[in-house]
Order: structure tokens, then sequence, then C-alpha cells
């Protein structure tokens, strides 16, 4: 293939191009202006764009889609010419859902108003969404109505698509959807429980189990078959062994958005569409948007995370991009907030949105496409205007950076990182399936979101509810924090990670509780076997996933304390207060700091640069300890130090070094 | 109360996080509950289950709900200082979600919906206790009255608000209204666009008349304009004496209005 993906990033016929890019939406504009639009797109430096694909505005009547045909503004096809003039290379995001402020999401109305195609809640109703310009009723990833009309549009997009690849036009990727995790509506039984959902379900579980006897083994049940089984409405559990049904529930919603994508990929390609295809995902973690699994499949090349900058909220920030480093074949932010929605609580300004990005770029960001770098409808602070002028404070922020990256070759660096925090998949399920009730649309009358959580006595040594990244005091958490505090820089992924990537990372902390897969256990016991640091805490398992007695984990390891296993280690770690024995010579950075406030990691390609972030609200003083010579290249001083240098850092603000070695 | 395709101009960063520090814009449209200064039970049955109690409350233990409507009110009464107590039943609350999501959605906007949606809870849903009675309030005021106000003027006509802190201009905003919807939001940068010397406007509320000139000019004949010093806007948005206040900061040289009083 022309056009390949991978780790080190985007290659067209062999040559590594950065994945670079800023969104203009080309139906926004009167065709007059895409020339003007795309040049300044130029001008700061960008030689991809990306757009989405509006279903909904595309197809003019039942079955009748105009693209350009009729109306100018929506010339797909001449505005992707304008692209191969112009030496611009395009990302196009076809749906099925674009969001973008559109009606309905950018579905057809004709289409979403078809009871057929609806999710439904745990009590009937079509789940609406609100999230976005106007309600509308969510599809469900099950409906094979749905996906029959999807087909139609594609049907008719993918001529236009299919003509204007890479190499004969400028489309190099294709992202499916948007926000892909039930349109943010992840709590466990909220939906989807219409009937196609529930036969899914029901197959889910045949697939898992196999004979029927197998399941009723598990559930304690006496069913004669599967189709005897409904899904669970609220966990109303009592013992643990009541859990798996629960689990099993929130588990399927991961292979319902797995199963919607390996069909929509498939629809693509059955249609010649042969460029990479990438997922746009949502800024969430684990369950039910399985982001490795998804990898894993043949189709999709590739899951973003969209991220809307908030400088004020750094740990935010800095543990979606570690996710998303430690997950994602390519670190890609397919959407990274330009400016921000006129409904939005928030608007950066230029001196936050360059903090936001190079904090991104510090931990880990390799590949990013800025949203609406050309001003949207009712959008505030893009650095190019509906008229196809300069926000100059804004487009002088992209007028610096694009260089920069260039000079020192940031995107084909890789952040120096040897340590990995795996989220647990089951402690995640298990967070999101002790839950009472639906709460969608409690918030209008401002119910407090605990009210769906249940505190259930189910006799568990460790609380395996507050062991979700998502809680305050977790293991998982702790273990961010202390690996912070001794400047050790990490990544963060989730158990569904394969052997062979954690091998790359030479310590693994694992948050445990009372029960965990045998075979995930056996998985982390063999990255110690193969000369890894294996930490887990603050459990030491006793149960297998289906909550019967069985535990690897324990076998190996019976008191807390570290203890050689095979080449490696494995230390039960049930609290952190000794922790700091864990942490050899070699492992902090190698550029220390002596103001715990700032944060500090390191890039190493061509150039290896040093990020010094301030993620405060006042100017910082601190000490670099360092034993090579440093060159401060944005924001620090021109002039080469050497021994320890003391820098001054302003609120909010990256530094970058430079390493002469 | 704004067009769903409402046209957004020469709003800078700078005026939309000054108007967004005063003003619960986002709200409207976020369904996500923040940590209001309200008091929670929910139960099942009668029996709690959950109790959610403002920081700074010391709550009495309640494990038993026999008379919701009651028990809220000698609750409201007891712990002075809340904004409301709610009493909630479970099975209710999956009930006024479901009703929520059966209304109407495809001519809505998300305005209409909300409303739907506040207007299900204002009619005293069984199982779901509030004192003082459910009724929602943005930013101090009634969505319902807003809305009605602002449907009930010329059409077009247009809106001023300046906001002044030291002698320069903190926040500008002018609406363009037609057809009984906010079809335009822009600053008073806009006004620039048509050759209008906008720089340092507004300095003190004496700038009212020739702001209002000019947007009468360029934009629509102004319905109500107002022009204050910040701290009277701050105190104007929660004030239940709205009317009252405005009144006292004219007269303090502090504010200065257009068919708002009158």
């Amino acid at each position: 293939m022309a056009i390949r993906v991978d780790s080190n990033g985007l290659y067209l016929d062999g040559r590594r191009i950065p994945l670079y890019s800023g969104s203009v939406h080309y139906w926004r504009y009167s065709p007059n202006t895409w020339p003007t639009l795309l040049e300044r797109i130029k001008e700061l430096g960008f030689e991809i764009i990306q757009s989405p694909v509006p279903w909904g505005l595309h197809e003019s009547g039942p079955g009748i889609f105009d693209f350009g045909e009729k109306n100018p503004q929506k010339g797909l096809p001449q505005f992707l010419d304008l692209c191969t003039k112009a030496g611009i290379l395009a990302i196009l995001r076809p749906g099925p859902f674009v969001g973008e402020d559109m009606p309905f999401g950018g579905f057809p109305l004709r289409v979403i108003r078809n009871s057929a195609v609806w999710a439904l809640t745990s009590t009937g109703a079509p789940a609406l969404s609100t999230r976005y310009a106007t309600p509308f009723a969510i599809p469900s990833y099950a409906s094979e109505r749905f996906l029959h009309e999807v087909g139609k549009f594609l049907d008719a997009l993918a001529p236009v698509l299919v003509s204007h690849q890479y190499p004969d036009g400028p489309v190099i990727l294709c992202q499916m959807n948007k926000e892909s995790a039930f349109m943010g509506r992840t709590q466990a039984y909220d939906l989807d429980y219409c009937p196609e959902s529930i036969t899914l379900f029901r197959n889910f579980l045949s697939e898992k189990y196999g004979a029927i006897e197998n399941l009723n083994t598990v559930y304690a049940t006496k069913y004669s078959a599967y189709s005897e089984i409904s899904a669970p409405k609220r966990c109303e559990a009592t013992v643990q062994r009541d859990l798996p049904v629960y689990l099993d529930w929130v588990e399927y919603k991961e292979y319902l958005i797995r199963r919607f994508y390996q069909r929509l990929g498939g629809m693509f390609r059955d249609r010649g569409i042969s460029v990479p295809l990438s997922i746009d995902g949502p800024s969430i973690f684990s369950t039910p948007m399985d982001s490795i699994g998804l990898q894993k499949s043949l189709e999709i090349t590739l899951t973003g995370m969209e991220v809307d900058p908030n400088s004020s909220d750094y740990p935010a920030l800095a543990r979606q991009i570690r996710y998303l480093t430690g997950t994602s074949k390519l670190p890609f932010v397919s959407k990274f907030g330009s400016g921000n929605s006129w409904f939005a609580p928030r608007v950066n300004t230029p001196h936050e949105e360059e903090f936001a990005i190079l904090s991104a770029v510090m931990h880990g960001m390799t590949a990013v496409n800025f949203h609406m770098l050309a001003e949207g409808d009712r959008w505030v602070g893009a650095p190019i205007s509906r008229d196809g002028a300069f926000r100059e404070e804004f487009a002088d922020l992209f007028r610096h950076l694009q260089p920069f990256f260039a000079k020192y070759g940031v995107w084909e660096s890789k952040k120096n990182c040897r340590t990995l925090v795996v989220l647990s998949y089951e402690l995640e399920r298990y967070h999101l399936a002790v839950s009472t009730m639906n709460y969608a649309y409690l918030g209008l009358i401002r119910i407090p979101a605990i009210f769906s959580e249940v505190s259930i006595p189910l006799g568990f040594q460790i609380d395996p509810a507050r062991q979700s990244i998502y809680e305050e005091g977790s293991w998982i958490q702790e273990a961010c924090r202390f690996l912070e505090n001794v400047q050790v820089e990490y990544n963060l992924s989730d158990s569904h990670q394969e052997l062979d990537e954690m091998a790359k990372y030479d310590m693994v902390f694992l948050p445990t509780a009372d029960f965990m897969d045998l075979r995930e256990q056996e998985k982390f016991l063999e990255f110690a076997d193969r000369g890894g640091h294996l930490v887990f805490g603050p459990g030491l398992p006793t149960l297998d996933g289906r909550m019967n007695p069985g535990s690897v984990l324990k076998n190996a390891i019976q008191i807390p304390g570290t203890q050689t296993r095979g080449a490696g280690k494995i230390t039960y770690l049930p609290t952190f207060d000794a922790a700091k024995e864990l942490i050899t010579a070699d492992m902090p950075n190698v550029v220390l700091l002596d103001n715990p406030n700032l944060r500090l990691t390191i890039r190493g390609g061509s150039s290896n640069l040093i990020f010094l972030a301030n993620p405060t609200g006042v100017n910082q003083r601190s000490m670099m300890i360092s034993s090579w010579p440093l060159r401060g290249v944005w924001n620090a001083p021109e002039e080469t130090q050497t021994g320890s240098v003391t820098t001054e850092i302003g609120p909010h603000t990256v530094q970058v070094w430079e390493v002469l070695k | 109360m704004i067009a769903r395709d409402v046209e957004i101009v020469d709003l800078r960063p700078g005026i939309w996080r000054n108007l967004i520090s005063l003003m619960d814009v986002s709200r409207l449209s976020d369904v996500r509950p923040a940590r209001p200064n309200i008091l929670s039970i929910l139960h099942h049955g009668g029996k709690v289950l959950r109790v959610y109690a403002p920081a700074g409350f010391r709550v009495p233990t309640i494990e038993q709900v026999d008379d919701p409507q009651e028990l809220a009110k000698k609750l409201y009464y007891q712990l002075p200082g809340l904004e409301s107590v709610q009493i909630l039943e479970q099975d209710s609350l999956m009930l006024f979600s479901d009703q929520v999501q059966r209304m109407d959605w495809m001519p809505s906007d998300m305005e209409d919906f909300a409303l739907h949606a506040f207007h299900l809870a204002e009619q005293d849903p069984a199982g779901l206790s509030f004192f003082p009675p459910f009724s929602w309030k943005w930013n101090g005021f009634l969505l319902e009255e807003v809305r009605t106000w602002l449907a009930s003027g010329p059409d077009p006509c247009a809106y001023f608000l300046g906001v002044v802190r030291d002698g320069a201009p903190w926040l500008t905003l002018i609406l363009r209204a037609a057809e009984k919807k906010v079809r335009l939001i822009t600053t008073i940068d806009y006004l620039a666009r048509f050759n209008v010397p906008v720089e340092g406007l507004p300095a003190s509320p004496k700038d009212l008349a020739a702001v209002c000139e000019s947007i009468h000019t360029h934009v629509a004949p102004v319905r109500a304009a107002l022009i204050c010093d910040y701290m009277v806007f701050a105190k104007l948005l929660t004030s239940e004496e709205k009317r009252r206040d405005l009144t006292l900061a004219a007269a303090d040289g502090l504010a200065s209005s257009f068919g708002l009083l009158e």
C-alpha cells in the first residue's frame, strides 16, 4: 500500500511525513473562499487538512445525494481537486456520525426518525443525545437497518472518495464516526436495550460460554437456552457469585462497539476505500472503548483521542496523552481543540493554547489534528476567521510552532519512557457494573451523579469499586502520583495490552483486587519472566474473573515485598509507603529538578529535547541538574549552559531545552 | 430565545471569558450536575439509599422517608443557607428520565428541549419532592420570563450590555433579535466594520447614548441597553431586587440604562 501508518508515523510511498493537520470544513464556506482558506492553512505550516463529510448535508432527499452537482458549497470533489492543486493532503471523516454543530449530529432526519434504528434505554425509551446542536435519538450500534442506510450513503460517497485517494488524489486517511462510545452515554444500564442489541448480547454470551450449561455454572442459573436470558437493568448483586452477569453486560458493550467498527470498516473496504482507517475516539479510558482491541482488528489502523485542552487542568491533559501514548499505535490526537464552541464555558488564550499543545507534545503526542483551524459557525478563538483572514494572536502561535517542530524533528522523536501504569479492565468494568440506574437527564434537575452508584458489601477484602482510575485515592492514582513525585515519566495503558508491547518497558504497575482473570495474571507474570519488573497492589487476587477460587499471582508471591521471578522481579505493593525502594538509579529522568511543582520529560530523536512545564498559576524557579550542556530553544535562554542550570518559568508555560551531547 | 443558527461574529476569546466568568452560559445545555447548594436524599420505597449534602451542612441521620414533602420543608428550614432540598424516590427518577426521553425531539432545539424537561420537573412529578418547589432559573432569571420578554420586542431590535471596570470596557455584548429569537451575537468590535471608532468604548455609563445611536444605525433599533460598573453587574445577576438595585446604581452614576426601568 502506498500509505502506511505505524508507531513511527505516516508513510507515503515509504516517505515519512508528519501527521500534523488542521480542520477546514469545506461545506461551511462559499467555494470562492476555499482557495484562500487553503492558502492560509499552508501559511500556518500545514500540509494536511481534515474535514467531516456530513451525511445529512449531502443527502438532499431520500437516496438523493448532492456532492456539488446542485449546490456548489457541497462540492467535495471540487474541494479535493483544489487541495491537490494546492499540494495539500486530506483526511476525511465520513461519519456516519460527525457532530460538528450539525442538526441531528449530521445524520439525515429521515434515517434517525425511524424507531428501528434507535438505541433504547432500560425503560424502553429512545436514548436521546443532548450533547449536540439538536436533540436526537442515538442510533444503535446493533441496528441492521442503520447499517443498511449507512451503506447507501457510502455507496454514493465511494466514487468521490475512491477517485481522490492517494496517489491519485489527496485523501490519505479516513476517520470513521466520532465519539465512539454511545455518544458519551457509557453508564452500564443506560442503553442499549433495543431488541437487536439484546439478541447480540445473547450471541456474545453464547460465544463466550459455549454450551448453556457452562453459563449456568457461572451464573448459578438453570437456563435451557440463551434466548431465555435477559439483560440486567441495574446491579442487584448481593453476593460475589451474582456479579458475572453484570460484568458480562459491561463487557458486551465493548463487543458491541468493536463489532460495529469491524462492520463499518468492512463496508469502507467493500466499496474500494483502501486508505488507512482510523477511529476518532472519545476522551475516555478503557471500557467500553476497547482501544487496543480495536487496533488489533485488521481494518482499523489507528484510534485517536479527542482533547479539549484546558490549561488549568494539566493533570487531566497529561493523563489523556499518557494513555494515548501507551495504547495507540501512533499517539494521534484526532481532535485537538483550536478555539471552542461559543457555548463552551472556556476559551483558551493563545498563551494557554501554546501551553496545552506543548504539554501534549511533552507527554507523547506525536500526531495531531487541530480542530477548527479555520473557524466554524459559532466558534471562538480559531486562528483563521470565516472570511479567510488571520486572527493574528492565534495565527502567530501556529506560525512559530511549525518551524520549531520541523527544526528539532519533534514529530520523529519519541518520549523517553520505560515505565508503564496499566488500568485493569476488570476493575474498570466492575466500576461501571456496580451502578443502580440510568441518570441521563437527571442533571437537568441537578441530581448528584453519585446517586447512580451503589455501595454493595460483597465481602471483598479490597473494594473493587474504589480501584478505578476515576476514583480519588485508588491504587492506580497513587501509582501515578508516586512516579510523578520521584520524577519517573510513565505511560498509561490497559490490561488488554499485548505482552510484546509491555516488554518494551522496564517496569509495569498493575492495580489488583480480590478477583482477576487467571490468563491475565499469567500474562503479567510472563512479563516478569522475560525480565521486567511487575509491581501490583493493593490486593492479592484469590478469585478468577468469574468469582471462582483461584490465583496465579498468589502462588508467585504471598507477602508484600519484592522477589526475583525468571529474568525479572515481582513486587506486591499494598501501599506506597515503602515504594521509593523500587526506584533504581537509572529510572528517574536523566535531568532532575529541585522544584516539585514542575514537570519534565525528554523526547529523543534527531535532537534530544527537554520539556519543562509549569502547570501552576505562578512563576516557578528550579535548578535543572544535568550532566550535559543545555540550550533553550523555546521560552528559555538561548545561550548554552553547562552543569546545573537554574531556570525561571512563568505560569502555565512550557520551556524546551536542547541537550547538547 | 437564541436561534439555533445564530450568527456569532467579532467575539474575542477575552470578552467571552469575561462574560462566562459572570454568567452561567454553559449550564443551559450542559446536563451534568454541578455541585449546587442543594441537599439531595435518594430513597426506595421510604428506605434511604443515599444522602448528598453540600459542604458545611450537618444533616441529621435520616434512615426512613415517610412524608417526603414535609421532610423536605423541615430540613430546608432546619438548615438555613440551603438553596433547596430534594427528596427523590429511585424508581420515580427512572420514570422522570424516561419521560424526558420520550418527548418529541424532532422539532426541538436544545433550548426548547431543556425547557420542556424543566416543565416536567415543575409539574410536581410523583415521587420527586422539592422544597421550595422546583423552579429553574438562569443566572437568577426565570428562563421562561426572559424568553417571553425577548419574543415581545419589536422586529428587529437590538440589545446592548457594556460592563466597565477601572474606566475601561470589560465586557460588551450586542444582540440582534428578529422573529422572536436572537439571530446575532457580537460585541462592540462589530461596529468597527462600519468605521465607527470603538476603541475604549464604553469607558463609563455616560457613553450609553453614543453607543446606542451607533447600534441603532448599523444593527437595529435598540430596545434595551445597559452600561454599568462591574460590581453593579455582578450584583444584579443574583439580586432578587434587580429593578431597585439598578435604580440605586443609576443614581450613584454607576449605571446607565435604556428600556429596562421604564
